[in-house]
């Protein structure tokens, strides 16, 4: 059951070093996180990617019999691609509370039809 | 196939945000899909990330609600987003389900682990948030397990004949989910008082049995997701279709108007009389559409029609399995996305980076 394992060591990230002409220092790096996938990792590289100082960023699952997902911000020198990722993070927070409370509101308004069964 | 076919993008629209925000159906072809949200890609338009912009034109309305499913809009976001949305509540919402069966005895027709795989998918309501994860070397208390018995023995009915069916010849020929009966352990009575532990739906065939023949099983309920094992999923389906739109460009007048409307579905397309009395065709509800580009067949009607569909529109569908109703349902996947993000901010603190 570890997909669920609350515990922080079980959903770790750490760095994946890549040599070449674009080597890693701060601005530039590839995460590695445990137990997560496209659910993640597409609302990631959305979020990140609307950051003006974001030059670069991507994901990859390596390999599906891995549970590992590869994520890599590259920017501009402005800011650090760790803050990158957690201002990603933080917006993605903002809008998910917001879209919560939003349904939330509406479910309890009268502005949509209650059906006894729904028929798709 | 004739080749002089142009997707023609309606001429009283404004070019660069019809590009920017609908996808194109052509003929044989969906284009302009490719995600274009990227910060910097557009000269006229700004697209960073703006919380505060983004609410301003963000909108939730739901369509329908029933007590099992329910269907509405969100308008005014991304894709990725839709998609996570709809992937969490397939596979990263938590509810409890049958995970251990210990069988004491069984002398039914129906195989052991094929019963247990069967009493395994059975929906049970229980309310999640108060069980915590049971790991596989954890012991089970009342706080990480339901503890469910199932005994049930089928017997002759004293003096009816063996002509008879036996339906109506035997008793317990056929096990329910409501002969699943839950036990109470520690303090769960109390916990959960005004919501007991049961299944879903009472009617749920677990297996039949026939004269002589009985179950007596205890059950072990563990909570899990559905990237587990899609036992613990909590929806039948979760899907989205994007919101189709019709863009009519030059009258459609008489009998082509009839032979228009009818090439979609019904609802989409009404017919109404115009200045000069005749029959005209006019987008009535595009929602209604099932975008099969059915009118695109005929050749008379590629010049006459834009179909797009536009990008940040999205119409879920949400179809619950009975543990959980739609609406508390909705709130946990949103709660399930906050947590995500907060745990990968915690892990991301631990590496201690600047």
């Amino acid at each position: 059951m570890s997909a669920m394992d609350q515990d922080i060591q079980e959903n770790r990230i750490s760095l994946i070093p890549i040599d070449g002409e674009h080597a890693d220092d701060n601005t530039c790096c590839t995460f590695a996180i445990q137990n997560e996938d496209h659910t993640m990792g597409g609302i990631l590289r959305y979020i990140i990617g609307k950051n003006p100082d974001v030059l670069f960023c991507g994901y990859n699952l390596p390999h599906p019999a891995e549970d590992v997902m590869h994520f890599r911000i590259q920017t501009n020198g402005k800011i650090t691609a760790a803050d990158a990722f957690r201002k990603g993070l933080d917006d993605i927070v903002e809008m998910a509370d917001h879209m919560s409370a939003e349904f939330s509101k509406q479910a309890h308004g009268t502005n949509f039809q209650y059906v006894a069964s729904h028929d798709l | 196939m004739a080749d002089n076919y142009q997707y023609q993008i309606p001429p009283n629209v404004d070019r660069e945000e019809f590009m920017r925000t609908r996808v194109f159906v052509e003929r044989d072809q969906v284009t302009n899909t490719t995600s274009n949200d990227l910060s910097g890609t557009w000269n006229s338009f700004d697209d960073r990330w703006d919380f505060d912009a983004w609410k301003q034109q963000f909108r939730l309305v739901i369509n329908r609600m029933s007590l099992n499913a329910v269907e509405f809009d969100l308008i005014g976001v991304h894709a990725s987003v839709a998609n996570t949305l709809r992937r969490i509540l397939i596979a990263e919402v938590p509810t409890m389900a049958i995970e251990d069966v210990f069988i004491k005895n069984n002398t039914s027709v129906m195989m052991d682990e094929v019963l247990a795989h069967r009493l395994g998918l059975i929906p049970l309501r229980a309310d999640v948030h108060k069980f915590g994860e049971r790991g596989p070397n954890d012991a089970p208390t009342d706080l990480n397990t339901i503890v469910l018995n199932l005994k049930v023995k089928c017997e002759r009915i004293q003096g009816t004949p063996k002509s008879m069916p036996r339906e109506q010849r035997l008793t317990n020929h056929t096990v329910y989910s409501r002969d699943i009966i839950w036990d109470p352990q520690g303090d769960q009575a109390t916990e959960h008082r005004d919501n007991p532990i049961q299944p879903a739906f009472d009617d749920i065939v677990i297996t039949k049995l026939n004269q002589g023949e009985e179950l007596d099983i205890v059950m072990h309920a563990r909570k899990g997701i559905g990237r587990d094992h899609a036992k613990y999923s909590p929806v039948g389906t979760a899907s989205y279709r994007i919101m189709p739109e019709i863009h009519i460009l030059r009258p459609i007048v008489g009998d082509a108007a009839h032979k228009f409307a009818s090439s979609f579905p019904a609802g989409v397309i009404e017919i109404v009389k115009n200045a000069r009395g005749q029959d005209e065709a006019k987008v009535a509800d595009a929602r209604k559409d099932t975008v099969s580009r059915n009118v695109l067949r005929h050749s008379e009607f590629l010049d006459a029609v834009t179909l797009s569909r536009k990008r940040d529109h999205f119409i879920f569908n949400v179809e619950t399995v009975g543990s959980v109703m739609p609406a508390p349902l909705m709130v946990q996947a949103f709660d399930v996305l906050k947590q995500k993000c907060l745990l990968l901010r915690a892990s991301l603190d631990n590496l201690n980076l600047q």
